[in-house]
């Protein structure tokens, strides 16, 4: 037991993540046996999944920052301000892959001002990338008069609704593929061992020499480009250009990480926490919705979980 | 000395209550919302709850065209309170001073601009509600549609497609907003007529386009057999048809305002549906009926109008393919000085 212990320990997944990931298995068992609804039905598991892939790339890229101890709260003015960027100017299939570049540059611009407004100017995370959101949406809004222009195109859409091998989402696949990359660079690269120094002690990391501003300001950059790429998906999956895009997903991507071990302040966390994390947030609210509770009980439901996730964090520190 | 001061100071308190009294009671026996009626040179201040959406956009266009009907219009301020009630509270006052003659509010939280509501009717002027309310008398009227009706008129068009008996899901916007409760309450009142139509579940959904789709997927594993969609949007019933779509069911009846965007797909999918508008011309409306008070006319105080309807048939004759999702069916009437720029 102790020999697991240690061994979920050293792969950044807590004892208590698990457990939860056990009761949850046992509440969607009692969800089958009383409503007759089996949460393990293989289209269902892939409903979950395929809404589960979008805010987990969003809540890997902010992974990153809360580890460096930041926090990133324009993710879904990014992923609103893509998703409207590629409805306006993704005119054709062919146009698909060059306008998802340029949101992603785009994007990795504001990563560059958010961390730029936190390392040089010592702005508190909070305040400066919630202020580059209401900037953001400002922009957006004046850009388009309150009216996404053009339309998704019908590449994008079926890339987004449909499965690889015709039976696991294509979403999903992109997740899975970008979770192998992010988890690479956070725990076999010296980024990423940087990265865990800043988070810990910032003071320490410059006087081991570590270039502590580079570090968090790339950070912020993988987390605007995550936003940005999902705010693509979304609109692939809707099918339609959306001011709002992605309302919500950023405390939701804070709550992945969080539940999955990341600290608040810095210096912990792990990708496969935040899988793990935002899985079981995921499991329970599609739970609430087999079982026929209202849609606001996700509300209560994810509020109550953070609040216990951040209370056992803080504990720790 | 001391005691002739105390004198003083009770006889100004006493002065200062009786005169209270008197412009309270004054107010009571105001003549808000009736100044002397004039017919022309007549100046409107139109305070709009915010601009942040192509509904509001479209709304816009429809009251501009309006204003274009009546040369009698001198002058129209328009101010946008960016969903702030402060900010509408100020916008109103500012209004007034520029000495308006009418006074059309799209209130962005009614509870809280009330004292603003109640200055501008005491002044004199006609003020005219739309598009939320405002809990206060003192308003001229409130122009809109019968909510209640709306949802009625949903449910009865989902049972002419459908027939009498079925299983059926409601997707709603947000819990507890008066207007989504009405909606949902005329519904039922028709569903309850039928007992061979079983609604299988409701949900509020915010409006929102991935939500409406993460409900429907937990629909379609929790029931196997849906025959039809009541929704109180397009934005609901066109995602819910969609997700039905991509899980290779079959598509069913449905309802929803005239987002262009749902339109488009019940006729791409030459699936039936029933649309009703949440109409962007209400602020046409407020300004018609504020003209009327403004020359002199009594006007009830609830005003409900009824926009044209569209049942599938005419969906299919009057669907532009090729405009935005974000346009709304009917909409490219508007003479096209007025438009929004969209496409």
């Amino acid at each position: 037991m102790r020999k697991i212990q240690e061994k979920l320990q050293r792969s950044g997944i807590s004892i208590g993540l698990i457990v939860t990931f056990l009761v949850i298995i046992l509440m969607a068992i009692a969800v089958n046996i009383v409503k007759g609804v089996n949460f393990f039905s293989l289209n269902n598991l892939l409903n979950v999944v395929r809404n589960y892939s979008m805010i987990a790339i969003a809540a890997m890229g902010q992974t990153f920052v809360i580890i460096s101890g930041g926090l990133d709260l324009s993710v879904s003015a990014v992923m609103a301000s893509s998703n409207v960027v590629a409805a306006t100017y993704m005119t054709s299939n062919g146009l698909i892959f060059p306008v998802l570049l340029l949101c992603l540059a785009l994007a990795a611009l504001v990563g560059m001002f958010n961390g730029y407004l936190v390392t040089k100017r010592n702005v508190p995370p909070f305040i400066g990338t919630l202020g580059t959101s209401i900037v953001i949406n400002g922009l957006r809004m004046i850009w388009t008069n309150g009216m996404p222009r053009g339309a998704i195109p019908d590449g994008l859409k079926n890339v987004c609704t449909s499965n690889f091998l015709n039976m696991i989402p294509n979403l999903f696949m992109m997740f899975v593929f970008i979770a192998i990359w992010y988890w690479f660079l956070l725990a076999r690269t010296g980024y990423g061992r940087r990265l865990y120094v800043v988070g810990n002690n910032p003071r320490v990391a410059i006087l081991s020499g570590v270039r502590k501003d580079r570090i968090i300001i790339t950070a912020y950059i993988i987390s605007a480009v995550s936003a940005a790429f999902v705010g693509i998906l979304i609109g692939g999956y809707t099918g339609i250009a959306d001011n709002w895009a992605g309302k919500g997903y950023d405390l939701d991507s804070v709550a992945f990480a969080v539940l999955g071990g990341a600290v608040i302040g810095g210096g912990a966390g792990s990708i496969q926490g935040t899988i793990l994390g935002g899985f079981i947030l995921l499991m329970i609210t599609n739970l609430a919705l087999l079982a026929s509770l209202p849609l606001e009980s996700q509300l209560v439901i994810k509020g109550l979980i953070i609040v216990t996730a951040l209370g056992i964090t803080a504990r720790k520190r | 000395m001391r005691r002739k001061t105390n004198w003083i100071l009770v006889l100004i308190a006493m002065f200062l209550f009786v005169g209270g009294l008197a412009a309270a009671g004054g107010q009571d026996e105001s003549d808000g919302g009736k100044a002397a009626p004039k017919e022309d040179n007549i100046t409107v201040g139109f305070s709009c709850a915010g601009m942040g959406n192509s509904w509001r956009m479209f709304l816009k266009a429809n009251f501009d065209a309006k204003v274009a009907e009546h040369p009698e219009i001198s002058k129209v301020y328009f101010t946008n309170a960016d969903e702030r009630p402060e900010k509408q509270i100020a916008d109103i006052d500012d209004l007034l001073s520029k000495g308006v003659d009418l006074l059309i509010i799209q209130p962005s939280l009614g509870e809280a601009i009330v004292p603003a509501v109640e200055r501008a009717y005491n002044v004199g002027i006609p003020v005219i509600i739309f598009d939320g309310t405002v809990p206060t008398d003192q308003h001229t009227a409130y122009v809109g549609q019968d909510m209640k009706q709306l949802g009625a008129h949903y449910a009865e068009a989902l049972i002419n497609m459908m027939g009498t008996e079925g299983n059926i899901i409601m997707l709603s916007g947000i819990a507890g907003q008066m207007s989504v409760e009405l909606r949902l309450e005329g519904a039922r009142e028709v569903f309850a007529k039928y007992p061979d139509i079983q609604i299988l579940d409701t949900q509020y959904t915010g409006w929102s386009i991935p939500k409406a789709k993460e409900v429907m997927e937990s629909f379609l594993q929790t029931y196997p057999q849906i025959d039809g969609i009541w929704a109180d949007s397009g934005l609901m019933s066109f995602p819910a048809l969609e997700t039905m779509k991509e899980a290779g069911r079959a598509l069913v009846p449905s309802s929803g305002d005239n987002l262009n965007g749902y339109a488009k797909f019940l006729v791409a999918n030459n699936v039936p549906g029933y649309i009703e508008p949440y109409s962007t011309q209400q602020a046409a409306w407020a300004l018609e009926e504020g003209l009327k008070a403004v020359k002199g006319a009594e006007l009830d105080k609830v005003i409900y109008h009824q926009p044209e309807q569209y049942p599938f048939e005419r969906i299919k004759e009057i669907v532009n393919m090729d405009l935005s999702d974000w346009w709304w069916l009917g909409d490219d009437q508007i003479p096209e000085e007025f438009l929004p720029q969209i496409d």
